[in-house]
């Protein structure tokens, strides 16, 4: 995917850039090498032409970069460790703050040590109950708090 | 005064760079104008690439998918481990920092498998318990987390990416200079030569391809198999397939069928745990059954991608050849290019079909185990020390079988064992009657 991104992203590059700089580099050849290249100026570039230069470019500076990311992935897929397709920070935090507290965590304690708003950090919390994620637990004093099973050992 | 020096010598040499610039300049720009004039031909080989590179892809996306899984099932299995046996989709999104819908999705499909169990009702959150037998019954830890890169290792990793990259730069400098070289007229003038020569070129590397692609997915079934076979060996030749993510690299999807197509072909024996799980036996399969030790981590995307480029530069000297061919047929005695498709003939036959010397070391190594083992040896015990497939270990023994150098004996754990004949001990030797 790295090759083919790079592609599409130096064919439209070049669709944008070359006729800008076609002049420059042309006017650049005339004044260094006089008559030599007045055969070729105006260079007509086809549609043909742009799609196999992205396509080379896109070879020779994509898989160098899709090798070397696989690799790493893969290095870390052996230390159990994802590269992609990562869970937000914000939720990541939440669980973290819940990890630290036994589980139960409310808006007020995100928001006290997050960049969070209490609104936002309410509305991620009634959503993660929404889709089952947490569950709901009522304060003598009729605080809600949100619990996050598996960070008690042992629980049942 | 010395400022004002090195200043003038500063543009001086600026100067000197600047003129050599535009002179060596000169041959860069004449070698651009005429690749770009050479389009067509860049068309083609470009065409040639991507084919090559599309063709690897799948393979390369079965193993990335395979890898991802079992990493996947071995993360949830350690966080249930930490946590004495409970994981939550909360508590496995912390550790992974995978979407909760993700772990929630791979947690389920473990609980399918039996490997995890659910008591929680519909409606509240699940807490989700490892399997007795799976939990607290770990025979060794897992070697994940270990820094197995040496320094020996990574110099020699070191030096073999220099090669590589050399290797690399002259064959992209030669097709480049194919590139330049190429004359349209005269490929025109001479079409039926040169198409002569890229259909030669394509031929060739449609076997390398082949060969390529089919040597990397009997590589990685032997290094598969090996190293399940190595996790049996570890664990008293008992096999519980819930423990398999955790302690090889393989996934329960990827291992599934592999284990299933060792029960049916008989390799191994079956029982069952109080709660209906299975466990494959591997009859008298210990640490006694080694003969060969494996050290070096097989990694089968670093394995897949070498192979992958070693066949995109197969691609690069096929287009050069179909040039370099037809200039051959045009300019010089046709013989010189028949010559040369028989030279590179010669040298994918000698790769492609040169097995001799590995059925002598899987012999050789056959016959050490059977040594070692009283002149008795199981399919399991020699694939694993010959580091083969084990259909490719039943098919020795079983042509030993036909020749009257080994008989087939079934134990009363079910799985059969080959007795060599020849294979006698010490004491049996002495005791043996003159007659």
């Amino acid at each position: 995917m790295i090759v083919f991104g790079m592609i599409i992203c130096i064919w439209l590059l070049s669709l944008w850039l070359q006729p800008i700089l076609q002049p420059y580099v042309e006017g650049f050849l005339l004044f260094f090498y006089g008559e030599r290249y007045e055969a070729y100026i105006p260079y007509e570039m086809t549609a043909l032409h742009y799609v196999v230069n992205a396509m080379t470019l896109g070879f020779i500076l994509g898989l160098p970069l899709e090798i070397k990311y696989k690799r790493a992935k893969s290095k870390g897929l052996k230390k159990l460790k994802f590269f992609e397709s990562l869970e937000s920070e914000n939720i990541l935090f939440i669980l973290s703050l819940a990890r630290d507290q036994q589980g139960y965590v409310t808006a007020a304690d995100i928001a006290s040590q997050s960049a969070l708003t209490i609104q936002k950090a309410q509305n991620i919390l009634i959503k993660l109950q929404k889709d089952g994620f947490a569950d709901l637990s009522v304060t003598e004093k009729g605080d809600i708090l949100y619990y996050f099973a598996g960070f008690t050992e042992g629980e049942e | 005064m010395n400022k004002f020096l090195g200043s003038l010598v500063i543009l001086f040499v600026i100067g000197v760079f600047l003129i050599l610039g535009l002179f060596i300049g000169y041959f860069i720009i004449d070698g651009i104008y005429q690749i770009l004039d050479n389009t067509i031909f860049l068309a083609i080989f470009m065409s040639l690439i991507s084919i090559g590179y599309a063709l690897f892809y799948m393979e390369g996306k079965r193993l990335a998918k395979r890898q991802m899984q079992r990493t996947q099932q071995a993360v949830a299995m350690t966080v249930a481990n930490r946590n004495l046996g409970v994981v939550t989709v909360a508590s496995f999104a912390l550790e992974s920092q995978l979407p909760l819908t993700q772990c929630e999705q791979i947690l389920k499909e473990m609980e399918q498998r039996k490997v995890l169990r659910t008591s929680s009702l519909p409606g509240k959150m699940a807490v989700y318990h490892l399997d007795d037998h799976v939990y607290g019954q770990m025979p060794y830890e897992s070697d994940d987390n270990e820094e197995a890169d040496d320094e020996e290792t990574q110099e020699l990793e070191r030096t073999q990416r220099i090669r590589k990259k050399r290797i690399v730069r002259g064959v992209l400098l030669t097709v480049i200079g194919t590139l330049i070289m190429i004359s349209e007229e005269q490929i025109l003038l001479n079409q039926s030569e040169y198409l002569y020569a890229a259909i030669t070129a394509l031929i060739f590397l449609v076997f390398i391809g082949r060969y390529l692609l089919s040597s990397h997915r009997k590589a990685d079934q032997r290094h598969s198999e090996h190293d399940v076979l190595t996790y049996v060996m570890d664990n008293e030749g008992e096999l519980n397939p819930k423990e398999i993510p955790y302690y090889t690299h393989e996934s329960y999807q990827s291992m599934e069928p592999m284990i299933d197509k060792w029960h049916k072909r008989n390799y191994c024996s079956i029982t069952h745990q109080e709660d209906g799980g299975i466990i494959y036996l591997f009859p008298n399969y210990t640490d006694e059954s080694e003969v060969c030790e494996y050290d070096e981590e097989y990694d089968p995307i670093p394995a897949w991608i070498d192979k992958r480029s070693k066949f995109l530069l197969f691609s690069c000297l096929a287009f050069v050849f179909s040039y370099v061919g037809g200039y051959a047929l045009v300019h010089w005695n046709s013989l010189i290019f028949i010559l040369a498709c028989t030279i590179i003939g010669g040298i994918y036959g000698y790769f492609a079909f040169s097995q001799k010397p590995e059925l002598e070391r899987i012999e050789r190594i056959a016959l050490q185990v059977a040594t070692k083992k009283g002149g008795a040896l199981a399919v399991y015990e020699l694939a694993y020390n010959a580091r083969i497939t084990m259909d490719e270990a039943a098919m020795l023994l079983e042509k030993w079988e036909q020749t009257n150098i080994a008989r087939k004996v079934y134990s009363e754990e079910g799985a059969p064992v080959y007795v060599v004949s020849g294979v006698v001990s010490k004491e049996q030797r002495l005791r043996s009657e003159h007659v």
